[in-house]
């Protein structure tokens, strides 16, 4: 019975907290502007972080050491730290849109500016990374985060078309009007938001957090293969929201606010006090998950003693990176930049960043040296191979798309 | 770092810069495209605040949300039109330019009423900017149709 409780608490953490500031406002930029036509990206996106998250999470608990702790083993230190540098900057870019994500929500529950909320939430974050154990944090921001199931309920009260939202969702078209650059730049964002690379530094050092072993295998494929594809559904229920309700009165998401309307239209104030509270879980999970990622990738490459598992003062190097970390966030979200265009400029940026993080993930699990009997398959490392090429694509053609589209104008 | 390293970070920064920065108008399809941008960004920012109003209207969405979306709306709105009115238009633009500026003041306007009447709960001026914004709506649908 602990055993199922414990499959059944690791999947609905898995939805909750699938979706962060990346995924809200992309979603729900692309549903506005391309209604469903770029929902196979979603799933493209999906399924190569299942292959990849499943790869690192079988490193942890084979090996019982995260896999970034031994991509400088295995791949010497110089490749170890472009991996360092390129995958830390583009965490660090999301923990500063998480951030700004939960000033937002807070602004928009209480119309107190987000700057006035800025140095708060950084300082709340700060401490809970702090204090609480890492259970609670995965846990409790995960469950807090199924709020935003409140999308596909509001889309099922818009009562639409379905037959005509599946037929745009497979029969994917370029709407008219927009150019083919400008498509396949969202749709490089769509990918970079479903493959941020702090989720697999987060699930695998999340792995030795929590002491998995072998015999969590079930448990780890069951959060990964059952709950990312239902987590992937909630970012497919809130671009499928704002398709409706936004797209036909020629409406762009620029805003967190605007991202919320469509539950307001279906369900009224209700609907949107659940949404802010999704809104709300789901950044300051992520935030958590973000900073944690900094710390853990810094700490691993340099060998430092990391985790929560341990009392802060055994680490207190990895603990002094993240209050570090918390403060650079703070004092860059004080510049007065928009978190949205940090959200949107990060997700292009991990699409930049992915070959540097998927590629080593791979090596590792491959090496019998690490792994023993429990290498990759055939089908993961055809997979693993097909997806690197995706990812080489995507980061290949990220900035000049950018450069190209005006950032997706 | 290497040499074609330098190379490769330094035209990334520069395309960065390039992307996010506002181009001059070389020419009258340049300058009208321009102009398509912005009553594009301009009409959502409006169709926005109509939709919101609607909400409030019917006490389907808080007050400090309404109000924070259309304070938003009102800062963009205005942000385009600066940015449009700061673009050099080519010679024989000029009253293109007159019409589009003051299309995009004329969103200004009627979305801060929208804050305004929004802001004090007030249930008459809150219909009389629905009224306004439907108005501008329509005037930025036409100007649209009619560049492009």
């Amino acid at each position: 019975m602990k055993k199922y409780f414990a499959v059944a608490l690791g999947v609905l953490t898995a939805i909750g907290g699938f979706v962060d500031i990346g995924d809200l406002v992309t979603n729900a930029l692309v549903g506005a502007r391309f209604g469903l036509s770029l929902v196979w990206v979603v799933a493209v996106g999906v399924v190569g972080i299942c292959v990849f998250a499943e790869m690192s999470g079988r490193v942890a608990a084979v090996s019982g050491r995260a896999t970034f702790d031994l991509v400088r083993e295995r791949l010497g230190p110089r490749v170890g730290l472009a991996n360092l540098l390129a995958s830390m900057a583009v965490t660090l870019l999301t923990f500063v849109a998480e951030i700004g994500g939960v000033a937002l929500a807070l602004e928009l529950a209480s119309s107190v500016n987000e700057l006035l909320w800025v140095p708060l939430v950084a300082a709340a974050v700060w401490v809970v990374l702090w204090r609480a154990r890492f259970s609670l944090i995965e846990n409790v921001f995960g469950l807090m985060g199924l709020a935003l199931v409140v999308f596909a309920v509001a889309v099922w009260r818009l009562g639409p078309d379905y037959a005509a939202l599946w037929h745009e969702a497979t029969h994917p078209t370029k709407p008219a009007g927009e150019g083919l650059p400008t498509y396949a730049y969202y749709a490089v964002a769509l990918f970079g938001a479903a493959m941020t690379p702090y989720e697999v530094f987060f699930f695998s050092s999340g792995g030795v957090e929590e002491h998995w072993g072998t015999r969590d295998l079930a448990t780890m494929r069951a959060n990964v293969f059952v709950g990312f594809p239902l987590g992937g559904l909630l970012s497919v229920a809130i671009a499928a929201s704002t398709a409706l309700v936004l797209q036909p009165a020629g409406i762009e998401v620029d805003t967190l606010a605007q991202v919320g309307l469509p539950v307001a239209v279906a369900l009224g104030k209700l609907g949107l006090a659940v949404a802010l509270l999704g809104f709300f879980a789901a950044t300051y999970g992520a935030a958590c998950e973000t900073g944690l990622s900094v710390g853990y990738s810094i700490s691993q490459y340099f060998g430092w003693q990391w985790g929560k598992y341990v009392r802060p003062a055994q680490a207190s190097r990895f603990h002094a990176t993240l209050l570090l970390c918390s403060i650079v966030a703070a004092a860059l979200l004080l510049t007065t930049v928009d978190p949205i265009k940090v959200t949107e400029y990060s997700v292009v940026f991990s699409a930049v960043a992915l070959p540097l993080t998927y590629f080593p993930i791979l090596v590792v699990a491959n090496d019998p040296d690490y792994m023993g009997d429990r290498v990759n398959g055939r089908l993961a490392n055809g997979l693993g191979s097909l997806y690197l090429v995706i990812i080489l694509v995507a980061a290949v053609s990220a900035l000049p798309l950018m450069l190209v589209t005006k950032a997706g104008m | 770092m290497t040499g074609p390293g330098r190379r490769v970070a330094g035209l990334s920064v520069t395309a960065l810069l390039l992307a996010s920065c506002v181009t001059p108008a070389t020419g009258h399809d340049s300058y009208s495209d321009k102009a398509v941008t912005s009553v594009r960004a301009a009409t959502s920012e409006v169709q926005t605040a109509r939709l919101v109003l609607q909400l409030l209207s019917r006490h389907r969405i808080f007050t400090p949300y309404a109000d924070e979306t259309l304070t938003a709306n009102e800062e963009a709105v205005g942000s385009i039109a600066t940015t449009f009115r700061s673009v050099q238009p080519p010679r024989g633009d000029d009253e293109l330019r007159d019409a589009i500026a003051g299309l995009l003041s004329d969103a200004e306007d009627a979305v801060g009423h929208a804050r305004i009447a929004a802001r004090r709960s007030d249930p008459v001026g809150t219909g009389d900017a629905a009224e306004e914004l439907r108005g501008v709506a329509g005037d930025l649908a036409r100007a649209e149709e009619r560049l492009s």
